[in-house]
């Protein structure tokens, strides 16, 4: 036997009679060609961003005559345990035709098409383990909730825009980076109320191409016209590393 | 005058007027000094009013109405109308009236009647009631609301269509009809909302839906019934269960409130919102809007403050400075929202209850011009909102007798001009001959709209005299002038009525006598419109110094009226038809109408809403509070309104209307807290602490709004309340006089007396 000094003793392994290592079968790293390594706490600055699975469906007429809601209702129902993240995974609905419509505990409509907005600051995500009853209950009267409408119109843009702003939120972010950016956001919309019609932003960690992520991440929104959006976002990403 | 005398100064007619005889020419009108004007309870209840179920004869030249001054020549079938002139032939229906076959408005006694107009098929008898509910406030609070309203909610008339709007940083309009899951119809608070964006919004524009925009052959397209406002509006008796169960879930507005800021409140979209679903009811619906309000509005058109805390609400130097930014601009918000809510004929009644001030003052025109209640308190547990808004809702003879869609015309004597009217009441700008060319308050007009009156809402009605000279008066001269009011209104039971209401006093030639006109003075009524007309030019006019302008009239009306040798000071004396007027005024111009420095605009905006809405006798109260003395040696009795009627051994009740003071004299005090009522030997002591707890309880369960008890102790803090009304004969300046047991008041103001010694001094001066 030969014995190699590692600075790892646990990464020592005896040979066998042919001079490979006896824990061969145990160390993929050392027999394949590519690997996946799972990475502990150690490596992560905070814990991994929740799962949020933010299901919008059309109740346009279209949508009930075809039985199309009730069978999207029982599917995303049967479909719940399969769900990853459990149990931190978190869960939203919202219906449109004409307008939209959220949910929490009751029916929120939004109808100004033209200049969406969320109609409650959180709680229209909900956690899907502890809501489990809800969600289940909510799905099961669905169907019947939209039977007897008459409405024609479908407004998929405004929802899936809205479906947005509820899904990125810096609620969860909440560290130094964030708390900066916040700041200067705060300041920026204290001087302009058109800020606050720009959409909300996304952090991807603190890597230090902090704009590149950023800018990934974002839509143009029609109502920040008055600077150009990638300018207002490098600015805004100049000032946090300053401040 | 036998008016004067008798026990109710309004009679049947509800009407008092300043002078109740009238000089005839423009010149002698202004000698008189103060304005020639008409205090109107519209609706007043009274049992000897008759209910005439048929429509009245009206002139077919000027529309008056046919009354008991009509002449009428009953062969011919003929009344000449009092106002006119103008001959009318009485209808077929009328041919067997005869001397003694009278119709009841030609009574002589029936100078006031009541016509039931029949009920056009198109309108909808229901009352609404939207209520509008700030979410902006601590739990606490919110639970003290959630009982008033429950309690609002079962002393509904079951006909009655309810509504239901919560609001903080956005609006939310509840679908009470919507029976799968709660449903709201969410509006965002910083935006400003025309009112047919929000009937698209809410479903509920005129075409029934969105233009179609799929293809026209899709099945199904066309031909289902739009459930309009009834989604939204319930009948009482069906949504009791929809609401209970709405008030549990409700909770305090959700959006963060970063710290050192105020909540996002977005009163004035919410109202915009309120108006504009209402405006989807048929023409003719009466409908209340209910706001009930915890704070101010920084959200949205309409906000008066900022959301930074470090921003304080403006005050009365703000305003005078025009250093308050939001005041104007918020104004003129609720103004436009006041023009709607009058074209639609709904009401905005607004129950603010909040430590700070929630922007009262800048609501106020929407109030006023709807003819609107207001009631302010500083707390939702607090026992003047919680009474007061239960008040609203009771019914029987505590009944308010909310009424809807009030219009008033006035009709006088061709000499006559009106300038127009103050109180709660919007002008219809209907132009006549009657039309002055001046303008007092809602003027330019001779109709007038009150979205919302009850039984003691009472209008002042400005005249002035044409300028015409008495030579050009064709024929004989009339020595009678005549003033006729026509309200219509829809009662509560949802019935349309139209009260007739024709008064006539006699003119006289104030150049040839003024003893006439002098014992046709109403010192009470002049009080009060005086009061009114001060209030009026404080608020419209920028420098008005409404101490000097009363001190003015003061001086002027007694310099006319007085009797003295000129330069004599000691010689003055007044008729006593004049003798209690220089004590109104002088009352009048210490009170919070006209010294507004301790109060909050908010404040002054409610004392004055209410002065300028209330009958004559409580509008007195306002200005000169009543106070009665209780002791062992005698019966309750008025004692005088100075520091002198403080004793050690007595009570004091003051009624400000807006408080009941209880004052106990210091040795009052100290036996009631040594416990002296408590043994039986000391019974008569304590019934003497108890008779003026139930006196100011009588009062109190009168009022509406229910005022604010203060129970208090000489040299007590809250003895603050009562010391303020008193005159203050005793200070600091002359305490050497003061008797043993007596007290004294820190101030600089002048005493009565000195006040006295001065006018008579300016008086007689030549």
């Amino acid at each position: 036997m030969v014995s190699i000094k590692i600075g790892n003793l646990e990464y020592c392994a005896q040979l066998d009679a042919t001079g490979r290592r006896v824990d061969l079968n145990q160390r993929p790293e050392v027999t394949k060609g590519t690997v996946e390594y799972v990475a502990p706490t150690d490596y992560m600055v905070r814990p991994p961003m929740l799962p949020v699975y933010f299901f919008l469906i059309d109740v346009s007429i279209t949508a009930v005559r075809s039985v199309m809601v009730e069978v999207v209702a029982q599917t995303i129902n049967s479909c719940l345990d399969e769900l990853p993240g459990i149990p931190r995974t978190q869960i939203g609905f919202a219906t449109f035709d004409s307008t939209i419509h959220f949910y929490n505990m009751k029916m929120l409509v939004v109808s100004d098409l033209d200049d969406i907005f969320v109609p409650l600051p959180d709680y229209l995500l909900v956690n899907l383990s502890e809501s489990r009853s809800v969600v289940e209950t909510f799905l099961d009267s669905l169907p019947s909730m939209f039977q007897d409408k008459v409405n024609l119109e479908s407004a998929f843009g405004p929802a899936l825009k809205a479906a947005f702003m509820i899904m990125v939120t810096l609620k969860d972010n909440d560290n130094e980076m964030s708390r900066r950016l916040k700041k200067v956001l705060e300041k920026f919309r204290s001087t302009d109320c058109a800020y606050y019609q720009l959409c909300h932003l996304v952090r991807q960690g603190e890597h230090p191409k902090e704009g590149f992520f950023l800018l990934s991440n974002l839509f143009e929104d029609q109502m920040g016209a008055n600077i150009g959006y990638a300018d207002w976002m490098l600015q805004i990403s100049r000032q946090v590393q300053q401040a | 005058m036998s008016e004067m005398a008798s026990p109710d100064p309004e009679g049947l007619d509800g009407v008092r007027m300043t002078w109740n005889v009238w000089p005839r020419t423009k010149v002698e009108s202004s000698k008189c000094v103060i304005p020639l004007a008409a205090t109107v309870a519209l609706i007043r209840p009274h049992p000897d009013i008759p209910r005439l179920p048929y429509a009245p004869l009206r002139c077919k030249t000027c529309s008056s109405a046919l009354n008991p001054f009509s002449r009428v020549d009953f062969t011919a079938k003929i009344w000449i109308c009092p106002f006119c002139y103008q001959r009318n032939h009485f209808p077929p229906h009328y041919h067997a009236i005869s001397e003694t076959n009278l119709p009841g408005e030609l009574y002589p006694q029936y100078t006031t009647v009541e016509y039931i107009l029949p009920l056009s098929n198109s309108l909808n008898p229901s009352p609404v009631f939207l209520f509008l509910l700030d979410t902006c406030l601590i739990d606490e609070e919110i639970h003290f609301l959630k009982s008033a309203l429950r309690r609002a909610i079962g002393l509904l008339p079951d006909n009655a269509l309810v509504g239901f709007v919560s609001f903080g940083t956005q609006v939310q309009v509840h679908e009470l009809g919507f029976s799968d899951m709660s449903k709201v119809y969410v509006f965002r608070g910083s935006k400003e909302i025309p009112a047919e964006q929000i009937l698209d919004q809410l479903g509920l524009s005129a075409a029934g839906r969105r233009p179609q925009k799929g293809a026209p052959g899709i099945a199904g397209a066309g031909g289902f019934p739009n459930s309009g406002i009834t989604r939204f509006l319930l009948p009482a008796s069906e949504c009791e269960y929809t609401l209970n169960a709405l008030l549990d879930e409700l909770q305090t507005d959700q959006w963060p409130v970063p710290p050192g800021r105020r909540p996002a409140r977005c009163t004035g979209v919410a109202l915009s919102v309120a108006a504009g679903l209402l405006s989807a009811c048929n023409p003719g619906t009466g409908a209340r809007i209910v706001a009930l309000v915890g704070g101010p509005c920084t959200e949205g058109p309409g906000a008066i403050v900022s959301k930074d805390l470090s921003d304080p609400v403006r005050s009365h130097k703000d305003l005078d400075k025009d250093a308050a930014p939001f005041f104007k601009k918020a104004v003129k918000f609720y103004e436009g929202l006041a023009k709607q809510l009058v074209g639609q004929g709904h009401v905005l009644d607004i129950f603010a209850s909040a430590l700070d001030q929630v922007g009262v003052a800048e609501m106020k025109v929407a109030v006023e011009r709807t003819g609107g209640l207001v009631v302010l308190s500083e707390s939702f547990g607090h026992s003047v909102f919680k009474d007061s808004f239960k008040r609203v809702f009771e019914d029987g003879e505590q009944s308010l007798g909310l009424c809807f869609n009030g219009t008033l015309e006035i009709n006088c004597s061709k000499e006559i001009k009106i300038q127009g009217i103050i109180g709660p009441c919007t002008s219809l700008e209907k132009k006549g001959p009657s039309v002055a060319d001046t303008v007092i308050g809602e003027g330019n007009t001779t109709a007038w709209k009150m979205c919302g009156l009850d039984k003691s809402t009472c209008l002042t009605v400005m005249f002035d005299l044409s300028s015409s000279d008495r030579s050009n008066t064709p024929g004989a001269v009339n020595p009678q002038l005549y003033l006729q009011f026509l309200t219509s209104y829809q009662d509560p039971s949802g019935q349309s009525v139209l009260r007739v209401t024709t008064v006539t006093r006699r003119w006289v030639d104030s150049s040839v006598s003024s003893e006439e006109l002098v014992q046709g003075f109403d010192q009470e009524t002049a009080a009060v419109v005086m009061a009114r007309f001060a209030s009026l030019k404080m608020e419209s006019e920028e420098t008005f110094d409404a101490t000097r302008w009363l001190d003015r009239f003061l001086i002027r009306l007694c310099s006319k009226f007085g009797d003295y040798r000129k330069d004599d000071p000691s010689s003055f004396t007044l008729n006593p038809s004049f003798s209690l007027f220089p004590q109104f005024m002088f009352n009048l111009r210490r009170s919070q109408f006209v010294q507004v420095f301790n109060n909050s605009p908010d404040e002054t905006a409610y004392f004055r809403m209410l002065l300028d809405r209330e009958n004559i006798s409580n509008a007195a109260v306002m200005i000169q509070p009543s106070l009665i003395s209780y002791s062992f040696n005698a019966l309750p009795a008025p004692a005088l309104l100075d520091v002198a009627s403080i004793a050690a051994d007595k009570i004091l009740l003051l009624d400000s209307y807006f408080s009941v003071v209880i004052f106990h004299g210091m040795t009052i005090a100290q036996w009631r807290n040594l416990g002296y009522q408590n043994q039986q030997e000391h019974q008569a002591f304590a019934q003497l602490l108890r008779a003026p707890h139930d006196d100011a309880q009588m009062i109190i369960r009168e009022r509406f709004p229910v005022p604010r008890l203060v129970v208090c102790d000489q040299h007590g803090s809250q003895a603050r309340f009562l010391l303020a009304k008193l005159n203050p004969s005793a200070t600091y300046n002359n305490a050497h006089e003061m008797a043993a047991g007596s007290d004294v008041i820190f101030t600089d103001d002048v005493s009565l007396q000195v006040f006295f010694e001065h006018l008579q001094r300016l008086a007689v001066q030549s």
